[in-house]
């Protein structure tokens, strides 16, 4: 194994794959932290370019795009509060606090050091234990996936914000706009009112963008005339809120090696995704924690679970997609594809018919980590200017590049027209107290669950106990009263804190 | 390959004769809309396909991607386009055969002018490796004793058509667990959630290889999986095989079919192509002309029939 | 205008979207049968926003006709919400005029105008901005990532 290993690291120590390496990095950092395009776009571009290159160079660098792109997601997410990437739509929120007092560089850091974090211990677990993990895979059925999901919706109950009935009908809101459209089980078309252009449904991204981006550039269009100096992000003149210190990265690693854990586990569950990794950790976290009211306020505890959750997702869905060749989500799917080019077919014999290219391409990976962190930390500077010329900059380009990334979607005007209908609704949702990002995990998980539910009721037939003879169902069952008991506890605490607070005064 | 080849020879002259009116084509980028998510079966081949035809054509063939409505909207796009062979469509059974059969959509197989077949994939029908099912008989007698699950994806979709086409023929009742896609469906048969699953080889060939799964018969049978019986073999008529080809608009000049056809051809015989098709599990099953169209038409037929009986 | 009135309003048009999701045939067309069928998740889902409307609403309902002193957080400051419709309507011109103007024309417009809607009045850097940044994105978009945004049409 580790003979392997090394071996693995002789050969990707060559000018090929290195370069192969440090360019994905680049395309995928500044790829991921433009609002409105993503990365995905970048390796289905760079897919058949693979062709031509050994296998080795090819699938690493495209891992590379794949990783520095969720990674570059955040530095938008921090710095203007735009998320570059659906899976960093939560860091925006504790890192944008940050940077708002001063503390861009540390909210940087933090992400940086999290994603890199998570991403190691994720491809750490993918190098030596990725045939146990793989049962995982294979037992999740239709059934345990339903109840995973009934866990990720009574976490949105803690999630909420200012209070839980509006977090829940704002997830209720996206569970909805989720269905409209040509249904992918029944063939039917749904909720469209008569209007053709529905029947595709709402574009993701469109929607993302709408509720999660472009509430930001309609709060600067009505705080234009604040003076702008108030506006432009102030960076602290202290050092040591520009980094993380070892001990505050000691403080966190805790919740830095749970939120891993969590995201290693979505990932290797074929279908769910880096976004609700991201969910799951930072609700766990909250939970879990002795403060919780700082999440949202600027908590590094709360970036660091988004941000490992989400990043350990990219190695492992490597797990199902090399291993049972089940590909978890669009871009393992391209992966695969990239490897069944080169005619590596993945599956549990893949680890003896191509060693050599396996291990070189596991070293590749964690070369890939290591080159994020160096390239990554590079760019600060650059980013940091960039956040700082005034709004007039900024926002105008930020309109644009959310046209552009709706638009690329599908490459269609209509998603153009979803994008402003959605902002609408984004502001309107930020008015009247819904939750945006309660609103996307809704849409999200939804089809998600529809499917999953479908099939258990055929698997099941009539007898519906049947739903409740799983194992594995249990544990997320059990989960989830666990998660409502604590989110109605922790209302309570809240409530009672809020009470002797208005006592004193 | 000599007739493809004098095919090629043949719409090369043909496309010197008309010379003056294509002159221009293709003079700007041509668009392939891929109805499916990037990475799937029929977008990797379209994608390897797009590639080839760049370095034929001498401009960018770029392929897009519209998901939605299991393959409706991508196609019904293609379906309105302006028929000046700029913008194509990456047909298959399950969008241009069966859904136009199955479900209320706003084109039918007349909407467009076939332009080329790509590759081919035979439907499987399988099982889990420890299954009790040893053979398609004991499938089907098992099917009587007690309630089969089957894995297919969609229930308006080619695999749960074929299936029921299948299973109506040879006389059995399955219950249908429509999974997202077949590579998932795939997995919950290999993790013993479903009884049985139609598939088609880029799916199931990894589990076939590992020994994860039984494959109980096969549209055509062939070396790549001997001793399996294919359906014919078992007295069930029809073709079951899932496919990939370009369509473009109805009313597309017959020059421009012919330019593409000329440089698909060329581009249908890189070794690269050939090579990337081999890996990816996807047989090049390389038709075009009116037999080939001919032979759709009555697939098509098949289908409307097939709806009829199940609508009854 | 406080949130109070608004809360009532949104609660009871989704009330209101509900119950006609609920009760309504005809929202699900064509398809084939599931077990699940096409209509019963759209109709749990409905049940569930009608449920969360009532618990926003009632409150706020209370509120109004008790006429209960504010809570800050039901303020809603109606400042610069005329920037927010200028906003608006550029970006509904913006949609109209891709299609006609092409992405190389529309853009600048669009740019210049939302910079100076921000009070931007350094006009240098400004035009330069609205100039570079379209072409950069124009052109990256056809040759890196083979989108191709949409051209002038006459």
């Amino acid at each position: 194994m580790f003979s392997n290993i090394f071996q693995g690291f002789a050969t990707v120590m060559s000018a090929g794959p290195l370069l192969g390496i440090v360019l994905g990095v680049c395309v995928g950092i500044v790829f991921g932290a433009i609002p409105g395009i993503s990365a995905i776009m970048a390796i289905a571009i760079i897919l058949p370019l693979t062709f031509y290159v050994d296998p080795i160079v090819g699938i690493t660098m495209l891992l590379a795009v794949y990783k520095a792109g969720i990674y570059g997601g955040s530095i938008s997410a921090i710095l203007i509060n735009t998320p570059g990437a659906a899976a960093s739509f939560l860091t925006s929120l504790d890192g944008h606090a940050l940077a708002r007092s001063g503390k861009a560089g540390k909210a940087l850091c933090m992400s940086l050091y999290a994603s890199v974090t998570g991403e190691m211990l994720a491809t750490l677990v993918l190098i030596f234990v990725a045939a146990p993990i793989s049962l995982i895979s294979l037992q999740a059925g239709p059934i345990e996936k339903v109840w995973l999901l009934v866990f990720a919706f009574t976490v949105v109950g803690s999630m909420t914000g200012e209070s839980v009935p509006r977090g829940l009908l704002s997830c209720c809101l996206g569970m909805m706009f989720a269905m409209v459209g040509m249904s992918s089980l029944t063939g039917a078309v749904r909720l469209t009112f008569g209007i053709p252009d529905l029947m595709s449904g709402f574009t993701f991204l469109p929607v993302l963008i709408g509720v999660l981006v472009m509430p930001e550039v309609i709060d600067a269009v009505r705080r234009r005339k604040t003076p702008h100096q108030d506006l432009v992000l102030k960076v602290s003149d202290d050092p040591a809120d520009s980094r993380v210190s070892l001990r505050e990265y000691r403080s966190v690693l805790g919740t830095i090696i749970k939120s891993s854990g969590i995201g290693t586990v979505i990932g290797a569950l074929p279908g769910l995704g880096s976004s609700a990794a991201a969910f799951l950790a930072y609700g766990e976290a909250k939970r879990s924690s002795k403060n919780p009211e700082e999440f949202g306020k600027g908590s590094l505890h709360g970036i660091a679970a988004a941000e490992s959750s989400n990043n350990a997702v990219c190695g492992s869905s490597m797990i199902p997609m090399l291993t049972l060749s089940i590909p978890g989500d669009d871009v393992t799917a391209l992966l695969m594809g990239a490897f069944l080019i080169h005619g590596i077919t993945p599956g549990p014999t893949i680890f003896y018919e191509h060693t050599d290219v396996i291990y070189a391409i596991f070293a590749g990976f964690l070369l890939v980590d290591l080159f994020l962190l160096v390239i990554a930390r590079f760019g600060f500077p650059l980013w940091m200017r960039v956040a700082s010329v005034p709004p007039y900059f900024i926002f105008p380009c930020v309109t644009v590049f959310a046209v552009v990334g709706a638009f690329t979607a599908n490459q269609s005007l209509s998603d153009v027209m979803i994008l402003m209908v959605f902002t609408l609704l984004g502001y309107g949702m930020r008015l009247v107290g819904l939750n945006p990002a309660a609103f996307i995990i809704g849409f999200i998980l939804m089809p998600l669950l529809e499917q999953n539910l479908d099939q258990a009721v055929s698997i099941v037939g009539g007898d519906y106990l049947r739903m409740l003879a799983s194992p594995i169902g249990w544990i997320f069952i059990g989960l989830s009263v666990l998660s409502v008991v604590s989110a109605i506890r922790s209302n309570r605490r809240g409530r009672r804190k809020a009470a002797a607070l208005a006592a004193a005064e | 390959m000599t007739l493809l080849k004098l095919i090629a020879a043949g719409s090369t002259a043909l496309t010197m004769l008309a010379a003056p009116a294509l002159a221009e084509y293709p003079e700007k980028p041509i668009k392939v809309i891929v109805p499916w998510g990037a990475g799937g079966d029929s977008d990797l081949t379209t994608r390897v396909w797009a590639d080839a035809m760049e370095e034929v054509l001498g401009v960018p063939v770029a392929v897009i991607n519209k998901v939605g409505g299991t393959g409706v909207v991508g196609t019904t796009e293609v379906a309105n386009a302006k028929p000046d062979g700029y913008t194509l469509l990456n047909a298959g059974l399950s969008n241009v055969l069966v859904t136009p059969n199955f479900a209320q959509v706003p084109y039918d197989f007349d909407s467009f002018t076939p332009v080329v077949k790509l590759s081919s994939v035979p439907l499987g029908l399988l099982v889990k490796a420890d299954s009790p099912y040893q053979d398609f008989a004991g499938f089907v007698a098992g099917t009587k004793e007690q309630t089969v699950t089957q894995g297919s994806w969609g229930a308006a979709s080619s695999g749960t058509i074929l299936a029921s086409i299948i299973a109506d023929q040879a006389d059995y009742q399955v219950n249908y667990v429509h999974a997202n896609t077949t590579s998932e469906s795939m997995v919950s048969l290999i993790g013993g959630h479903i009884d049985s699953a139609v598939s088609f080889p880029p799916a199931f060939d990894p589990h076939l290889k590992s020994g994860a799964a039984r494959l109980l018969a096969v549209n055509t049978a062939s070396d790549a999986y001997p001793d399996v019986p294919s359906f014919a073999d078992l007295g069930v008529t029809g073709d079951f095989e899932g496919w990939s080809g370009i369509f473009a608009p109805k009313d597309v000049p017959q020059e421009v079919v012919d330019t593409l056809i000329e440089a698909s051809t060329k581009a249908m015989q890189d070794p690269k192509v050939i090579e990337a098709f081999a890996n990816m599990g996807a047989t090049v099953d390389y038709r075009h002309g009116q037999d080939w169209i001919d032979d759709m038409r009555q697939t098509y037929g098949i289908m409307t029939d097939a709806a009829a009986k199940m609508s009854n | 205008m406080t949130r109070r009135h608004l809360d009532v309003i949104l609660c009871s048009v989704l009330i209101v979207a509900g119950v006609l999701i609920l009760t309504l045939d005809g929202l699900a067309q064509g398809g084939v049968e599931t077990q699940l069928g096409s209509m019963l998740m759209p109709r749990v889902v409905a049940s569930l926003i009608i449920l969360f409307s009532l618990m926003i609403g009632l409150p706020s309902l209370r509120g109004i006709l008790q006429d209960r002193p504010l809570l800050p957080t039901e303020l809603i400051e109606a400042e610069g919400l005329d920037g927010v419709v200028i906003y608006i309507a550029i970006f509904t011109a913006y949609w109209w005029a891709l299609p006609i103007l092409g992405f190389l024309v529309a853009t600048p417009a669009v740019i210049l105008a939302v910079a100076v809607l921000l009070g931007g009045r350094s006009w240098m850097p400004i035009l330069a901005m609205s100039l570079i940044t379209p072409t950069i994105i124009f052109y990256g978009c056809r040759e890196l990532i083979r989108v191709y945004l949409p051209e002038w049409s006459f």
